[in-house]
């Protein structure tokens, strides 16, 4: 019968789900305690946005409960009242691609169940199944070539710094060396993306440490911080992208990691890095957490008046909520602008973006057999709606959104809905308000 | 025959697959790797956590910030049924000792706690009844409740409602349970109250207490188990 792909299916999956017994303790907690109160639905902005019963996080988290309890419980085994097949497994990856894994649930689940997780690990279920989102799987198959998401050669990557190199003179008068593969106290590892769309931000982020007077790299092997891993759930894979990094900072024997303007890579390299390798012989930080400490200091001569509209800052899940970085990127904003105004929720309480979980590079139907419309449509009317309303509600002009999928995503929306909003990073700013000793 | 099966030979089964049950449940939990999961704002010190795990336990500040009326129902509903729960220790013997030193010419304690125990009794069934009107009447509640969500609910109210009839509506010797409590466990023959509320009640209590390890409502150990998880920093 291993033709048949109904009982290969079971049998995967049957192999995959007998290891549940070895499941990390958040799981079997996560798995066996929500008692569907409904509290997460009232505070997932998927929910809000589109009040469907598939979308409520305990619902959605109930499709790897019915296959934990049916193989991972003696009851349920003796039952297997639960059989999954390919269909099954084509409304998961619907499913679970529509949570973009922002955590939000976790922080007002009364018992403390992290969606999050859940997702993750049926994620990485569907990735083992060959049900991933294409663009997720052809980005991740190029680091084995490529050693970065973007398909990027060496020569590329020296033209792209060149080119910023070139963009700083041009913009600010002033000759910027980014150094490349030489021994130093900082490694700065932006996400990879900034290289070909954030140029302002990479800009800015150069301008600092040239103003700032640091001992800086960047690595023509080690310039891309991004980590779809942690989106596809594929662990192994995560491992592999995040040694590149680690590796870098060994051979280029650096005291410090610093990462760019963004959520995950930030996340993956403070949160996982050590879990993957033990103790790192060298700091990760933030390069707002860099920023914010110079700028404080008064090493850094900032003219606010040179962004002069009113900004506003969405707060990137992965900093809040995951990694705790609230008011550094704050400290850096504020210090550039001359008008700045929050929005409500802020902080731990903010809304994801709708990009979160890898959804910020979803734009078709990505291999999903069973998906009805595209994630272009589900990201501008329903992932990022409440983020929208947020956004109008300020009036603000700019916004600013440290992280390379959070500008993806708000990016697409201000421009789909029609909005007078320009999105950008801090660093964008930064290096428009940099006064620079010529 | 159903006095003897229910107060007799059952309570050694319930007994004994509570514990084996809990234990089973609470040994899986921590012997399974334990992942850093810390969302923020976190805790560093282990004081710090378990002060945030006692303040949600025991304020449900959570479902206070988002949901007023199901924070009122659920609060209602888990501090009652822990009062009634504690109250429930008199019927293993006399008034506790710490209640004791309480009494006095103008205050008879032992003559309040019947009524006070009434009155939570009651605001645990209607708490319950309120908890279950939700599971049914709310949409977006609905469509999330399963059938185990409506069991568990609808045992829990059962044996809350059987209970409170055996306090006001039947006429209850408490000294003859307290005695049978006394000696249950004795292993020599016990003398069975024959109240037939008392033998219902009872009975769907061992009902819950055995189904307790197996199903959701082991979040009341679980929820320490999650919080840690993500309080630690």
């Amino acid at each position: 019968m291993a033709t048949d792909p109904v009982s290969r299916y079971d049998e995967d999956i049957i192999k995959g789900a007998r290891d549940l017994d070895n499941w990390a303790r958040s799981l079997q907690v996560y798995l066996e305690i929500c008692t569907h109160c409904g509290v997460c639905s009232q505070v997932c902005h998927v929910y809000q946005s589109n009040p469907d019963r598939r979308a409520s996080p305990a619902k959605r988290s109930d499709l790897l409960r019915g296959l934990y309890h049916s193989q991972a419980t003696p009851l349920g085994r003796l039952l297997k009242r639960y059989r999954l097949t390919e269909s099954d497994f084509n409304n998961w990856a619907l499913d679970f691609y529509k949570c973009s894994g922002c955590r939000r649930c976790a922080q007002y689940c009364p018992l403390g169940i992290d969606n999050s997780v859940i997702t993750r690990k049926a994620r990485a279920i569907l990735h083992a199944l060959g049900k991933s989102p294409q663009k997720l799987v052809a980005t991740q198959n190029l680091i084995d070539t490529f050693s970065n998401d973007l398909g990027m050669t060496y020569e590329a990557f020296l033209d792209a710094v060149a080119f910023l190199e070139q963009e700083i003179r041009e913009e600010k008068g002033v000759e910027v060396k980014i150094p490349i593969d030489q021994e130093a106290d900082l490694l700065f590892v932006p996400p990879g993306s900034d290289l070909m769309t954030g140029a302002e931000t990479l800009m800015g982020c150069a301008l600092f440490f040239h103003a700032a007077g640091l001992r800086w790299t960047m690595s023509s092997k080690a310039f891309d911080g991004s980590n779809y891993g942690l989106f596809t759930g594929d662990e192994a894979y995560t491992r592999r992208k995040n040694k590149i990094l680690y590796d870098a900072c060994i051979e280029l024997k650096v005291k410090t990691l610093v990462m760019g303007e963004c959520g995950h890579a930030y996340r993956v390299a403070k949160r996982l890095m050590p879990f993957f390798w033990g103790t790192l012989p060298f700091h990760v930080v933030s390069i707002f957490t860099l920023a914010e400490e110079y700028i404080r200091k008064g090493a850094i001569r900032l003219d606010p008046s040179a962004n002069p509209m009113l900004v506003t800052y969405h707060d990137p899940c992965n900093y809040t909520r995951s990694c705790g970085l609230v008011e550094e990127p704050r400290a850096v904003l504020k210090a550039c602008v001359e008008n700045f105004v929050e929005m409500t929720p802020n902080r731990y309480e903010n809304w994801c973006c709708g990009g979160g979980g890898g959804l910020a590079v979803l734009d078709g139907r990505e291999g999903l057999s069973a998906m009805n419309g595209s994630f272009h449509d589900y990201r501008v009317h329903i992932g990022g709606k409440k983020k929208l309303e947020q956004v109008k509600r300020t009036g603000a002009k700019y916004l600013a959104a440290p992280c390379a999928n959070c500008k993806r995503q708000l990016g697409l929306l201000m421009q789909y809905h029609g909005m007078d909003v320009q999105v950008g990073g801090i660093f964008d700013l930064l290096g428009n308000a940099a006064i620079l000793n010529h | 025959m159903i006095a003897w099966f229910v107060g007799s030979f059952l309570p050694v089964i319930t007994v004994a697959v509570f514990i084996g049950g809990v234990f089973w449940r609470l040994r899986r939990w921590t012997t399974a790797t334990r992942p850093k999961l810390t969302l923020f704002p976190a805790e560093k010190t282990r004081f710090g956590i378990w002060k945030e795990i006692l303040k949600e336990v025991a304020g449900f500040r959570s479902i206070f910030s988002q949901d007023k009326s199901l924070w009122a129902g659920s609060w209602l509903f888990h501090t009652s049924l822990a009062i009634v729960l504690l109250g429930h220790l008199s019927l293993t013997g006399e008034l506790p000792l710490w209640v004791r030193p309480a009494e006095s010419k103008w205050m008879n304690v032992t003559a309040m706690l019947s009524p006070i125990g009434q009155a939570v009794g009651l605001t645990a069934l209607a708490a319950g009844l309120y908890l279950l009107a939700r599971r049914i009447l709310i949409r977006t509640v609905r469509e999330i409740s399963y059938a185990e969500d409506f069991l568990v609910l609808s045992l829990v109210l059962a044996v809350i409602l059987t209970g409170d009839a055996l306090r006001v509506c039947s006429s209850l010797d408490l000294l003859e349970i307290r005695m049978y409590f006394r000696t249950i466990f004795s292993l020599k023959p016990v003398i069975v109250p024959s109240n037939s509320w008392f033998l219902l009640h009872f009975f769907m209590a061992q009902v819950l207490i055995m189904m307790l390890p197996f199903s959701r409502l082991m979040h009341a150990p679980g929820v320490f188990f999650s919080k840690h998880l993500i309080l630690k920093q």
